[in-house]
């Protein structure tokens, strides 16, 4: 794809919320623990320490 | 307790240390933008009202002495600029790149691949995101059924422990029981003391948004509320950060005649 033809696409497509949006959707839950989820699996794939500084960034 | 946890993991720390990525990624993308610097983080977070000077100053050389920044060579010798190290930065766009994950979940826009794909859209992502975050008063001024989590180390993870433990659907009701592990266990499991944990949950149970009944332990209604809005608002700037991100990353490769990757 060309910049020119980025520039003419509607890329807008991807959607944002509003935080009443996104409360009010079923599947916001599922998204928080996911991302608790996935910062606990990072913590297998390098030093426990940083993994540990993830989890809690996660968090705030 | 781990130390990098420290700069990331109460509120405080999280303004400043977002502060600095922020000044970071806007003068690694446009090198004519403030530096880090003492004097910009300073000004980047004063309308928090969060750290002072000092606290600021003290904090640079803190993570500066732990290697998370690194000094960049520059004329005046008497201005202190910083650059975040490679291991910071990549810490930071794995953060990034958890929330879209998430967000994707919900819709599947496939965010995630898109950055993982163009690690620029990240680079501009970063300052868009942390600079809504920083001047949302909801973040950096939360309710006081959570702040006392907010503002220690170990309570944002007692806290995702509390809301991701709940025994039945989310209803807000007054009392929402949850299973929560002991103050021993999770204590534990992060890496500190049992009495750390025990003087946490001792604070919110006085304030009425934690307990013990015949029923079991409960957490109130308006704490888990007021954890989703703030969790909700992460989530919602980080769509709308993520969007303009991708433009002025599809911006960049158009100057440099660089593929875009959508």
């Amino acid at each position: 794809m060309t910049y020119a033809d980025f520039a003419s696409s509607d890329h807008n497509t991807v959607p944002t919320y509003t935080v009443d949006d996104l409360i009010a959707l079923p599947a916001f839950l599922e998204c928080l623990i996911s991302a608790t989820s996935n910062f606990w699996r990072f913590t297998g794939k390098c030093r426990v320490k940083s993994a540990m500084s993830l989890i809690y960034a996660a968090g705030l | 307790m781990p130390r990098e946890v420290r700069y990331v993991a109460d509120l405080r720390r999280w303004v400043m240390t977002h502060g600095a990525l922020a000044l970071n990624f806007s003068h690694k993308i446009n090198p004519d933008l403030p530096s880090l610097t003492a004097t910009n983080l300073f000004r980047e977070v004063e309308h928090t009202g969060i750290a002072s000077p000092n606290t600021v100053t003290s904090y640079l050389k803190e993570i500066h002495a732990r290697g998370y920044i690194t000094l960049l060579p520059k004329a005046d010798q008497r201005v202190r600029a910083y650059a975040m190290t490679e291991f910071s930065e990549k810490m930071f766009y794995l953060y990034l790149q958890i929330s879209l994950q998430g967000l994707d979940l919900i819709d599947g826009a496939g965010r995630a691949d898109i950055a993982s794909t163009d690690q620029r859209i990240l680079t501009h992502m970063h300052p868009i995101f942390a600079r809504r975050m920083l001047n949302d008063p909801v973040y950096y001024a939360p309710p006081s059924s959570i702040a006392p989590m907010l503002n220690t180390t170990i309570g944002i993870s007692v806290l995702n422990e509390m809301t991701r433990a709940q025994k039945e659907t989310p209803s807000y009701a007054d009392r929402i029981y949850i299973d929560l592990g002991s103050a021993s266990a999770m204590a534990k499991h992060y890496g500190v003391s049992r009495g750390n944990v025990a003087r946490l949950l001792s604070k919110v149970q006085n304030a009425g948004h934690y307990g013990l009944d015949d029923r079991g332990t409960w957490v109130s209604g308006q704490l888990l509320r007021d954890h989703y809005v703030l969790q909700a608002l992460k989530m919602a700037h980080s769509a709308s950060a993520f969007i303009e991100a991708q433009k002025l990353s599809a911006e960049d490769a158009s100057k440099m005649q660089l593929p875009v990757f959508t």
